[in-house]
């Protein structure tokens, strides 16, 4: 059965495929509630991490803002884990992956307003952020996290433990594009390439395993836009351009954290994709009407 | 529509194991959605005008031009509707189920039918033979097999702004509205 909600601004589609018997659980559970117990871990990452909510732990960093005391917040378990995962992406990017751009964001219009401090004169990054004991975190320098690169990746990996721990063996779990298989399903992936004529690229069958995308193409309403939401940390510019910056690894988190790495250096042999079992995609839209193909960059590696 | 018909017939003729791209998904039915939000309550379906007033209103709350003339309004006796409206952009057409609890509070969502449609063919690259099934057949076929797809994110900007437009339309008249049952 498949049911799709909409969640983290995108929509949020959980396929699960399992007989009733296979269910672990002997309480009486139906399909209906083990989907709906993995939509509800998606809210709850939703809640804790968005930066339109004015409590999330997310929003609370943001506002602790002290330069002499370096505070320390202890803060929930999963945006803990979400940010030193975050902040070992941007260690091993080199800082071309950085959640730290919240501010740009909010400058460009795309996130709610973000008081900045002049005065400060340098940066917000999640380099600023140190982690302690407890599930606490002390902030060395005010940051100004954003974490839409990381965590929709994040509530689908949380989305899919979920489904495990009742025992489904075959999942997808599609947040908007971010997704991550479960076990073996007989179904195709598309990655679909906006652009003057919108295309998709067929993946085939994939087993175990996510494929996250970014690109700066976006489509609103009826027409394919250029958007300033993909940031180059390094010069604070957006990333623009006809491509898809696509990355597949285990974890959905990785893959969407990933996305934004290559999106920045576009380097699709970076070392840090081989480091963390990932692969790089850089499909670049050659949209010629009536002209059907394009290039493609990838590293030389078999894929499986 | 300048150039849907054309492409996707020459595509089809001209070039083969390409098809245009029609994604039609339903999720669930309108009734299923309103038995996974409100298990065991009994809605009556309930039909009323809406003033050009609270038309306007709607229109300038939720910026949808489109009438709400295809939504489905059910009221149960404890106040809780439970509501099937459709949302339409240039490539998609969504059907979402919205049920609002006694108190006029968004209960749940559920997406209940998306389509998207794109007068254009699944593109050919060479790398990609290494990830087709050795016994999948290799055209992608009408409404079929498609099951997941990447790339970059769609917004759910129309849903939400259908579901304000709901909110607003309950504040406005449905919440002074009253079951049959109650009375």
């Amino acid at each position: 059965m498949i049911r799709c909600k909409p969640l983290l601004g995108t929509f949020i589609e959980i396929q699960i495929d399992f007989e009733q018997d296979q269910i672990q659980d002997k309480k009486k559970l139906n399909q209906e509630h083990v989907v709906a117990a993995a939509f509800r871990e998606i809210e709850r990452v939703d809640y804790l991490m968005s930066v339109f909510e004015p409590r999330s732990d997310i929003s609370i960093i943001n506002q602790t803002v002290s330069l002499f005391s370096k505070p320390s917040l202890e803060i929930h378990p999963w945006t803990y884990e979400v940010l030193k995962t975050a902040k070992y992406l941007h260690e091993i990017t080199n800082g071309s992956f950085d959640c730290g751009v919240g501010h740009v964001l909010s400058r460009w219009g795309l996130r709610p307003h973000m008081a900045e401090f002049s005065n400060l004169l340098s940066s917000y990054s999640i380099a600023n952020i140190e982690f302690e004991e407890n599930h606490s975190i002390r902030i060395h320098h005010p940051v100004l996290l954003d974490l839409g690169g990381i965590a929709k990746g994040y509530a689908v990996d949380r989305a899919v433990n979920i489904l495990k721990s009742y025992g489904v063996e075959k999942a997808i779990v599609n947040a908007g594009g971010d997704l991550r298989i479960l076990g073996s399903v007989p179904k195709k992936i598309l990655l679909r390439q906006l652009g003057k004529k919108t295309e998709f690229i067929d993946f085939g069958k994939l087993t175990n395993i996510a494929v996250a995308s970014s690109s700066s193409l976006i489509r609103d309403d009826s027409a394919v836009v250029q958007s300033n939401h993909l940031i180059n940390p390094h010069q604070q510019i957006p990333v623009i351009g006809e491509k898809v910056f696509t990355v597949t690894a285990n974890s959905c988190m990785l893959a969407d954290g990933l996305t934004k790495a290559l999106a920045v250096d576009q380097n699709p042999s970076a070392d840090y994709f081989e480091m963390l079992d990932a692969k790089a995609y850089l499909i670049h839209m050659t949209d010629v009407v009536g002209k059907t193909g394009g290039s493609l960059q990838r590293r030389s590696n078999i894929f499986f | 529509m300048r150039n849907s018909l054309l492409p996707l017939t020459m595509s089809l003729s001209l070039i083969g194991g390409v098809s245009p791209v029609v994604i039609a998904k339903t999720y669930m039915s309108a009734e299923e959605a309103k038995q996974v939000m409100f298990p065991g309550k009994y809605f009556s379906k309930v039909q009323f005008d809406i003033s050009a007033e609270i038309r306007k209103q709607l229109k300038k709350i939720s910026g949808i031009h489109h009438p709400l003339t295809n939504s489905q309004f059910w009221l149960a006796s404890d106040g809780s509707w439970f509501i099937v409206d459709e949302v339409v952009g240039k490539h998609e057409m969504i059907t979402y189920g919205l049920g609002i609890d006694h108190l006029g509070n968004v209960k749940e969502v559920q997406i209940l039918q998306y389509n998207e449609s794109y007068g254009h063919q699944i593109r050919e690259v060479s790398w990609r033979k290494q990830f087709i099934d050795k016994n999948s057949i290799h055209k992608i076929r009408l409404n079929e097999d498609i099951e997941n797809i990447s790339g970059a994110t769609l917004s759910c900007k129309h849903v939400t702004d259908g579901i304000r437009r709901l909110m607003a339309l309950h504040s406005l008249l449905l919440k002074k509205l009253k079951s049959h049952d109650s009375l």
